[in-house]
């Protein structure tokens, strides 16, 4: 499992229930915008999360819906297990989001 | 001149939809050959070939899944100003192709015809529509919605609706916490950059790697 996806899985497991869409599950996970979508795109290719459209009337809101996301009924212990299995050190994860462009490895 | 036949329809029409997902789309030819098109499906038509009722009909589809509402109301809204009180041919091809393009992506076409305002850089004056910002704070890039629109023309075709509208509201909502013109730029250029991740993701048993 890739590092990016680490950052998503914990982000959205800081409240498994609450559904997210894009931008707050970028900056939760501190991952630019293109790459959280085929991400999240597989995620929900295997079942772990899922994904609705906002409930509302953009025509009464003025603003297009979003688009949400959230754990489904045993995504979230799957992906507890994962990243356990992963075997990643939460160390070696703040090192990446908090690292400067450019920066040393 | 040769009179055209089914297979040449159906090459305008694959060209036409090419176009259509174009990032810089030259209104002027795409409305030159809109109406080609559709004056060769007449023509098709009155000479008895029935498949090119199909073919036209499969191009309004091919429009609507391929683009999200801003796009077609854009372009309904931009051919449609360019057809004349007297353009008989020009009132043909709104009522037999621009209305039921609309009518399919379920846009009402009194909020097309009667909106004279920009959809995308909000018009308090403007009626509101599915798409559409309202607030006059918010200014979504055109250029910026054309990179998500390109990005999302990489898509396998069943997914691009859906993402064209996910990346317009996330551009909506990047514009109405005040990102500017080169913020929406840098995130739609994101998208565009990791569009082929996105149809590796999108696409079962591929072999690139999404990340």
């Amino acid at each position: 499992m890739t590092l990016p996806t680490q950052l998503v899985l914990r982000a959205m497991l800081e409240r498994p229930t609450h559904e997210l869409y894009g931008l707050q599950i970028c900056e939760a996970s501190g991952l630019a915008s293109g790459t959280i979508h085929p991400i999240l795109a597989r995620l929900e290719g295997l079942g772990w999360i899922e994904s609705q459209w906002e409930d509302i009337d953009p025509r009464a809101e003025g603003r297009p819906r979003r688009r949400y996301y959230r754990f489904t009924s045993e995504g979230a212990e799957s992906a507890r297990v994962a990243l356990a299995a992963a075997h990643t050190k939460v160390a070696d994860i703040g090192a990446l989001r908090t690292r400067p462009a450019g920066g040393p490895a | 001149m040769t009179d055209p036949t089914p297979d040449d329809l159906s090459l305008a029409t694959a060209r036409c939809l090419d176009m259509l997902g174009e990032p810089d789309l030259d209104f002027d030819l795409v409305y030159s050959d809109m109406r080609a098109l559709f004056d060769t499906c007449l023509l098709l038509l009155r000479n008895g070939h029935e498949e090119a009722q199909v073919i036209g009909a499969e191009f309004i589809e091919g429009i609507v899944q391929a683009h999200d509402h801003d796009f077609i109301r854009g372009l309904a809204r931009d051919l449609a100003g360019r057809i004349g009180p007297d353009d008989k041919r020009g009132h043909q091809f709104k009522t037999h192709c621009l209305d039921p393009t609309l009518d399919l992506a379920g846009i009402p076409a009194d909020t097309v015809y009667t909106d004279p305002g920009n959809t995308l850089t909000a018009d308090p004056t403007a009626t509101a529509s599915p798409q559409v910002a309202a607030s006059p704070q918010v200014q979504v890039s055109r250029q910026a919605r054309k990179l998500t629109g390109a990005a999302t023309g990489l898509l396998p075709i069943e997914h691009r609706a859906r993402y064209n509208e996910e990346f317009a509201a996330e551009l909506w909502d990047l514009a109405a916490a005040g990102a500017g013109r080169r913020q929406q730029l840098a995130y739609a250029t994101r998208q565009l950059v990791r569009a082929l991740h996105l149809r590796a993701a999108l696409t079962p048993h591929s072999l690139f790697n999404a990340g």
